[in-house]
């Protein structure tokens, strides 16, 4: 950490005001984790659950700029909305389930620390990735930086998901670095259920690659992979957190959605390997006899073990690529024979060879 | 730990044989593994698996003695074991399973397209190659949806110019997307190995194209056509061991057609064939700055010359302009004998600029040919006032040229 660098932020791209800004978002939203699909649902229906985010943007955007510590901060801006909360519980004639929610809130609230949520979350995943890839896992260090508008440059009631996640590539064999960027002015419950998937996406995808390089519109990498991610995500999610596992999923599958239906080249390569991952566990399924369940594992036991194969990504494309109902004979010959031999490297020559 | 574990089991509805169907599939795919690893696949805690893995153990073994790596050493019964847990579990809960909409087709021809568009000629010739056949894949796989025939996709030829046969369930512009897609990635694998196309085939596929794009709004393809385009011209132009004079009407003809399907796709494919006919292929005559075609009555010439020095010449000079040839680059023209003279001593004097010159570049050869027309337009302005600026404006559009970014 550069020596005029506050020692109030962890991380280095974040000023104090902004970290601790995010920090009172990121603890009150994991506090409330249970009910952030709830909170998404009536925020979207109804005035008072969005007033009542509105009044919890107001309190964090006025108590962050004081120089305090992270408990201090959250427990400030926690008292504050809890105020707040109660004065609209004690005023307004509310719809009984949103009476109960902002009830439910109000308490949860009660337990938000200033304690690092993100880095919490990320070391879980991490943990479980780890396991994934064995020696070939490198270390991976978590990175928050403020992004000044939204990824995709959406609205917010078109895409409430004003996160992002990169991990810049690098030939170290040992460490990686991912980075987690938030429209921090922008950043809602709904952003923060989707943490998760950005953090297993990473992780599965990117932080033990071996390739040569990184590629936005790899139908590998961003599309193959990733759909292998959402299958931890489902895996993994309750014990992430078995409290934001329903919202984690939900927000997962949204974000899934809008990150599919872009113009984006990084949208087409996404949908063309999800469909490519899809098309080879129907080939499990129908020609060789597999469960659905044992289909889609061995779907993404081929995409991990393909990621740790030390190959151009080039190659990895080429054979996402063939994944197309119907494969053609040579590659379901092959396919055959990795189920036998597990010989991942030997499938990827002959998908690739001319 | 016990408490959540068992929570979720209970939750996921299976109870004991939902987790062991868990543990027993991983190690089924995994065929050999350590206990993180199969961690990982069931998220199971270590004693739930190691016991899962010894009720198993006449399809599982350990490796080399060692407690925690296991190997599958009858995959069968280890699958048979699995399901048999499974076996009166509930399915897995589909129903917040992502459902790609059925759009397989449009994902296909568009990473087609993109890969297409996006090709970087200066990587390495083995990434090209795959990605190629990437692109190649997607396309036939598109195509192949698309046939009311339903072919094998890996058995389609982008070759044969028939990958987008007329089929009565597609609209126009689909067939047109495909045919241009086709040709793109066919002239992509002709430059890839150094491959020059003949003559017919060149002309047949801008001959396809233009059948096809008849009355389909291109706006849509413009960056393909764009490449398209690049790739013909980039094929159609002969030789770089042709001299320096054909080399520069080539440069202009090629750039001026490039330029114009930048204005209108629809005339930039319609140049394509008039331009391959003359630019000097199979053996033909390279195109040259000034070529006397026949003797005419008083005196007067029938000629081909460099369009250019048509255009400052003072207006005393008489001729008259009949055909154009080469994109404008050249003109068919009747002179009389005064302007005849001219034409063939700038002609000259142009050739020798552009043979003495030491920078064979395309850029260089139009700059020449710019410092030449300008220096004759000074000579004349005496003798006619609007000469500089007609010269002006010629050299402008010459300017425009060279600078213009070629594939």
């Amino acid at each position: 950490m550069p020596p005029d660098m506050p020692a109030s932020t962890p991380y280095v791209d974040l000023d104090p005001v902004r970290w601790r800004g995010i920090l009172a978002r990121g603890a009150i939203y994991h506090a409330l984790r249970t009910r952030l699909v709830a909170l998404g649902e009536l925020a979207g229906q109804g005035a008072h659950i969005r007033g009542a985010l509105n009044d919890l943007e107001l309190h964090i955007n006025a108590l962050t700029v004081d120089e305090l510590d992270d408990e201090t901060t959250v427990r400030r801006v926690v008292e504050a909305w809890d105020a707040a909360l109660t004065q609209k519980l004690g005023m307004m004639p509310l719809e009984a389930n949103v009476r109960e929610l902002l009830t439910a809130a109000r308490t949860l609230a009660r337990d938000a620390c200033g304690s690092d949520p993100f880095e919490r979350m990320f070391a879980q995943i991490s943990k479980r990735a780890r396991a994934l890839y064995g020696e070939a896992w490198r270390i991976p260090t978590l990175a928050v930086a403020h992004v000044g508008s939204h990824p995709r440059s959406a609205s917010l009631q078109q895409d409430p998901y004003v996160v992002t996640a990169r991990t810049p590539w690098s030939p170290d064999a040992v460490t990686s670095a991912v980075q987690l960027l938030i429209f921090c002015d922008e950043f809602g419950p709904a952003a923060y259920a989707a943490l998760p998937i950005l953090f297993v996406h990473e992780c599965v995808c990117h932080v033990a690659a071996k390739q040569d390089r990184a590629k936005n519109d790899s139908v590998f990498a961003e599309g193959l992979l990733d759909w292998a991610a959402y299958y931890f995500l489902d895996l993994w999610a309750s014990g992430i957190d078995p409290g934001l596992s329903p919202a984690a999923r939900m927000h997962a599958q949204r974000l899934r959605g809008l990150l599919c239906q872009g113009e984006t080249p990084e949208s087409r390569a996404r949908l063309y390997g999800h469909q490519s991952a899809e098309t080879l566990r129907g080939w499990f399924e129908t020609r060789c006899g597999h469960s659905p369940h044992e289909a889609e594992e061995l779907v993404t036991v081929l995409a991990v073990k393909l990621n740790q194969v030390d190959r151009p990504l080039t190659e990895k494309d080429l054979f996402v690529t063939k994944l197309s109902d119907p494969l053609p004979p040579d590659l379901e010959e092959a396919l055959r024979a990795w189920e036998d031999d597990q010989n991942t490297e030997d499938l990827l020559a002959a998908a690739v060879a001319a | 730990m016990g408490g959540r574990s068992e929570h979720r089991r209970f939750a996921r509805g299976g109870g004991r044989g939902m987790s062991a169907s868990r543990v027993l599939s991983a190690a089924a795919a995994l065929r050999e593994f350590d206990l993180d690893q199969v961690a990982a696949f069931c998220d199971e805690p270590p004693d739930v698996i190691r016991t899962v893995l010894a009720d198993a153990s006449g399809s599982i073994a350990p490796v080399d003695d060692t407690r925690d790596r296991w190997r599958v050493i009858d995959h069968r019964e280890l699958r048979r074991r699995s399901r048999a847990q499974a076996a009166g579990e509930q399915p897995p809960k589909d129903e917040r399973r992502y459902q790609p909409k059925n759009d397989v087709t449009e994902t296909r021809l568009r990473y087609a397209e993109q890969v297409l568009v996006e090709w970087d000629g200066t990587r390495p010739f083995e990434e090209r190659r795959l990605r190629l056949d990437a692109a190649t894949n997607a396309l036939r796989q598109a195509a192949a949806n698309l046939s009311p025939e339903s072919p094998a996709w890996w058995q389609l030829d982008i070759s044969s110019g028939d990958l987008a046969p007329d089929n009565p369930r597609l609209d126009a512009a689909t067939l047109m997307r495909l045919q241009v897609t086709q040709e793109v990635a066919y002239l992509t694998s002709q430059e890839l190995v150094g491959h020059a196309l003949n003559t017919p085939d060149l002309g047949a596929a801008a001959q396809r194209l233009q059948v096809r794009a008849d009355g389909v709004d291109l706006q849509s393809m413009f960056d393909l056509i764009a490449r398209f385009v690049d790739l013909f011209l980039y094929q159609a132009a002969p030789t770089p061991a042709g001299t320096a004079p054909g080399r520069l009407l080539t440069a202009l003809a090629t750039r001026r057609v490039r330029a114009l399907a930048k204005k209108s796709q629809l005339d930039g494919l319609a140049a394509l064939n008039p331009l391959l006919e003359n630019i000097g292929r199979d053996g033909k005559p390279a195109p040259r700055l000034y070529q006397e075609l026949a003797d005419l009555p008083a005196g007067r010439k029938h000629v081909v010359v460099y369009t250019d020095l048509l255009e400052v010449l003072p207006r005393h000079f008489r001729y008259r302009a009949e055909n154009s040839r080469l994109s404008g680059a050249l003109t068919e023209a009747v002179t009389d004998p005064e302007t005849t003279v001219q034409l063939r001593m700038h002609a000259s004097r142009l050739e020798q600029d552009l043979v003495r010159s030491p920078y064979g570049s395309d850029r260089a050869l139009i700059g020449s040919a710019i410092q030449l027309l300008h220096q004759i337009a000074e000579q004349g302005a005496s003798d006619d006032g609007s000469l500089m600026t007609r010269s002006d404006a010629r050299c402008s559009e010459l300017y425009r040229l060279a600078t213009l970014t070629l594939a």
